[in-house]
């Protein structure tokens, strides 16, 4: 298939190698679950169970009327102990529901097996909303959302998102390994819901295992009328990028502003896409997801099936203990991941990985001058100028960045900060200014 | 074999069943492996955990497995081409073995770096890239060494000292961090020292970087943040000072005939006093001036002329990806275009279009202008269509002074002129954001 090759782009190191030969295994149930209300982009869920009150695993235990916001349940059995903030790993720290397990895992959902090819679309989104499914891929958008375009627009194309371009990460391309067939069935319930005529599975040509086992998989489950066509893309971050996949695959671009529907496209990744078909076929509320544990602090780097909830100190637990003292613990992969101020916090939807660094691979760097080499511009995906809204930030001029360097355009992949040779936080300066602009409401 | 797969099965199934399938297997294991008295230890130290740690492991067995066995039912025998149940088994075994706590530590008492993403970065630095642009320019310097004779050399190293120098002196009064390591100083002292004849005094080369550095870089606000490049505006100041000086060429390879230096013109200069036909008449064959020049065996600045060394240089950059290829490419290009049509107006060149082609690219301080000079980050562009439009007007201008100008060679000028032009472009020169040019 052609690929349109977008600008920029950065090549660092993968350091897939620990986890992409190891099993997906199943990570005990913690003893005390953090399950945050705000586990998605939008607004919280409000809690709708109380301290004392007895839960059990899928049971929902949070509701939203809000528009932007997905349900989210429980992920074990016990007692909840307390509802209050809780270091979140994105957030810094947000209201959750904590759940001290019982030690009996009782199941407050039906488990089936559906058959989903007699179901009308709008069914299939009222299972996947009750299941309370997000894009996994780490901006936890809630699916149910992504799938109900507006009533002017019309889906044609669904890109299952199978890059997964950060470093280090390596459970999307594990999943499409040993769950290939619920990840095409998956696909094939997306298509139905969305109607899309065109449905391609997108994965970066490092990953040939994945590809085969996906291939199989789609030839086994094949729809002979609209079959599903798999498209390889060369390997470079940020390709696993929702607009620049678009762009690799279609050669179309997303209107600056809008949304990747405004084409006729949507983009979900292959961990959704399992996701989606637990909700519908198992009937299963999301409360479980694969997490890579990995970094070169970890005894044994793995990938697992980690309840949402489980505080990370047991994830590194699970994966053998720390073999160093880590100086970083980053939520999310190297490029775009958060940085941890404890290993408190607690696996959210949108997490997919956790990289606990030792002092010398996560490096601090002291800025220098900038010599105005251009890195930053050339290798932004986005074509953007990093360094003059850096510039412009250091002199506080918000309106100027928003306005004529399109800094909402930005999507923090990190390529500008990565490439900088004088070592310059980019990133931080953006972040700097969507919060100054936010705050000043510019 | 069925065994295993049951013990990875198992595995999936039930998590607690963990210590039971570790429990059945560990002996088995610590038979075939060599480190007996390894397994075993940690095994003692596992069988100890669960129990402290997690006591109520054994209770849940049974509904855990319940729960996950619609998982269990949908997976497939082998589960993974690339790894053998056998190491996988032995894999789960040695995690189990491994499986250590993390003692929690009380808040505040956890001491992580947090950062801004990205959390990894590139290999380059600005010293990386200021010493391989030295490096570089390094085979071109050597040349210039072996043709104009020793004295070159004392040049470089008058002007590599005083940049340096003065670039330390001027930090520590300033009490500012010293930054002579990053290379920049260097660099700018090595391009100064390529732009001056061999024979110019010492003291003179010396005065030059240090008013590079000092006057053109420094006052300006440090690396980064000066308008004009620094070797470029030295080197006119120095010719402005002392025209003599630094318009007495010598010939190449005089220095081995054990005479006083004996001085000739640039072809260029040649050229502009009418004399161009002499330095044709000068070499036997076309072929021989062709050579002459790529080889830089003329008249000339001391590190400019050697155009084969300083391109390989310029390629090398170009293949770090530390330099546009546009930049050398449209101002190289421009000026030859450029040379063709204004040899033409006006005057009567003697030479056929490919030798003036040839003459107009390798005859001055082209080549090392536009791989070296064009291209310096701070004072060229950001983006990559301003440094197309910096190249293209450096290339005019280089054209227009060499042909109409008062002095033979326009290239040093044409960049300081455009230097003063790049504010401008990059207020008014932008990408194309993704996402701006669709409806």
């Amino acid at each position: 298939m052609n690929t349109f090759p977008f600008p920029g782009g950065v090549h660092p190191p993968d350091y897939k190698e620990p986890t992409s030969t190891e099993l997906i295994e199943v990570a005990e149930p913690p003893q005390e679950a953090v399950i945050h209300l705000l586990q998605h982009t939008g607004a919280p869920a409000a809690p709708l169970v109380k301290v004392k009150d007895e839960v059990r695993t899928g049971q929902q235990i949070g509701h939203s009327d809000s528009f932007i916001t997905a349900s989210v349940h429980s992920s074990i059995t016990g007692t909840v102990v307390a509802v209050e903030p809780r270091p979140h790993p994105v957030y810094g720290e947000s209201k959750a529901v904590v759940v001290a397990n019982s030690g009996f895992d009782m199941i407050d959902y039906k488990p089936m097996n559906r058959n989903w090819q007699d179901l009308q679309p709008a069914d299939i989104i009222s299972y996947i909303r009750q299941a309370g499914v997000v894009g996994l891929g780490g901006a936890a958008f809630p699916t149910h959302l992504k799938l109900t375009p507006p009533p002017d627009k019309k889906i044609d194309v669904l890109l299952i998102n199978g890059a997964e371009c950060e470093p280090f990460l390596t459970s999307d391309d594990r999943l499409m390994r040993e769950r290939a067939e619920e990840v095409v069935e998956g696909i094939r319930i997306l298509k139905r819901a969305t109607g899309a005529t065109q449905v391609i599975v997108v994965i970066e040509d490092n990953k040939q295992l994945s590809i085969s086992s996906m291939t199989q998989a789609l030839r086994k489950l094949e729809d002979s009328l609209n079959p599903i066509s798999l498209c390889v893309i060369p390997t470079r971050y940020p390709q696993g990028s929702e607009k620049q996949m678009i762009y690799s695959v279609t050669g179309k671009e997303v209107p600056s502003g809008g949304l990747p529907v405004d084409i006729g496209v949507i983009v979900q990744n292959v961990g959704t896409a399992f996701a989606v078909f637990e909700a519908v076929v198992r009937n299963k509320p999301l409360y479980e997801r694969v997490v890579t544990v990995t970094g070169d602090c970890v005894e044994n780097p793995g990938n697992f099936v980690v309840r949402i909830g489980t505080p990370f100190r047991q994830l590194v637990e699970t994966a053998g203990g720390l073999s160093k003292e880590p100086v970083k613990i980053i939520s999310g992969g190297p490029m775009m991941g958060i940085a941890q101020y404890t290993l408190e916090s607690a696996v959210v939807k949108g997490t997919s990985g956790i990289v606990l660094m030792s002092a010398e691979m996560a490096k601090v760097y002291e800025p220098s001058n900038c010599i105005r080499c251009g890195f930053c511009i050339s290798h932004c995906p986005q074509q953007l100028m990093p360094q003059m809204i850096m510039k412009l930030a250091t002199k506080e001029k918000w309106t100027e960045i928003k306005y004529q360097y399109n800094l909402m355009d930005c999507m923090e992949c990190g390529c500008c900060a990565y490439s900088c040779p004088a070592k310059i936080p980019l990133v931080q300066w953006i972040k700097l200014a969507k919060y100054k602009t936010r705050m000043l409401k510019i | 074999m069925d065994n295993i797969n049951e013990a990875v099965s198992e595995k999936g199934k039930s998590l607690s069943g963990q210590s039971e399938v570790a429990g059945v297997n560990n002996p088995s294991a610590a038979d075939d492996d060599e480190n007996k008295g390894l397994v075993r230890k940690t095994e003692t130290e596992t069988e100890k955990e669960p129990e402290s740690i997690s006591g109520a492991g054994s209770d849940k067995d049974p509904s855990a497995a319940e729960v996950l066995t619609d998982k269990a039912d949908s997976e497939k025998d082998g589960e993974d081409k690339d790894a053998s149940p056998d190491s996988a088994e032995l894999k789960i075994e040695r995690r189990e073995a491994k499986k250590k706590v993390v003692p929690p530590k009380p808040i505040g008492e956890e001491k992580y770096t947090v950062t801004s993403s990205p959390h990894i970065f590139g290999n380059n630095t600005v010293s990386k890239i200021m010493w391989t642009v030295s490096a570089c320019l390094a085979p071109a310097g050597l040349a210039g060494i072996y043709i104009f004779g020793f004295s070159a050399f004392w040049v470089i190293l008058s002007c590599l000292a005083g940049a340096v120098l003065s670039e330390y002196v001027w930090q520590k009064l300033n009490k500012k961090p010293v930054t002579i390591r990053d290379g920049s100083a260097f660099l700018t002292g090595l391009l100064l020292a390529y732009n001056l004849p061999p024979g110019i005094p010492l003291w003179a080369a010396f005065l030059g970087s240090a008013f590079a550095v000092i006057i053109v870089k420094h006052l300006f606000g440090g690396l980064g943040n000066n308008i004009f490049n620094p070797a470029l505006a030295a080197r006119g100041f120095l010719l402005m000072s002392w025209p003599d000086a630094m318009t007495t060429w010598w010939k190449p390879f005089q220095y081995k005939l054990q005479t006083d230096a004996i001085t000739t013109a640039t072809p260029l200069a040649m050229m502009k006093s009418g004399h161009l036909q002499e330095f044709l008449d000068s070499f036997p064959t076309v072929g021989k001036m062709f050579s002459a020049l790529l080889w830089g065996s003329r008249g000339g600045c001391l590190g400019e002329t050697c155009s084969v060394f300083l391109i390989l240089g310029g390629i090398f950059l170009i293949y770090k990806k530390y330099i546009d290829w546009q930049i050398p490419a449209v101002f190289m290009g421009t000026v030859g275009i450029l040379s063709l049509v204004f040899y033409n107006i006006g005057m009567k060149s003697p030479m056929d279009p490919i030798s003036t082609l040839f003459f107009s690219l390798f005859s001055g301080g082209l080549v090392l202008g536009a791989f070296f000079m064009a291209t310096d980050y701070v004072t060229c562009p950001i983006t990559l269509r301003g440094r197309i439009i910096f190249a293209l007007g450096c290339g005019v201008l280089t054209a227009v002074i060499r042909r109409w100008g008062g002095l033979p060679e326009g290239v040093c000028y044409s960049i300081l002129i455009m230097n003063a032009f790049v504010p401008l472009i990059d207020s008014k020169i932008r990408t194309t954001v993704y996402g701006t040019s669709v409806e």
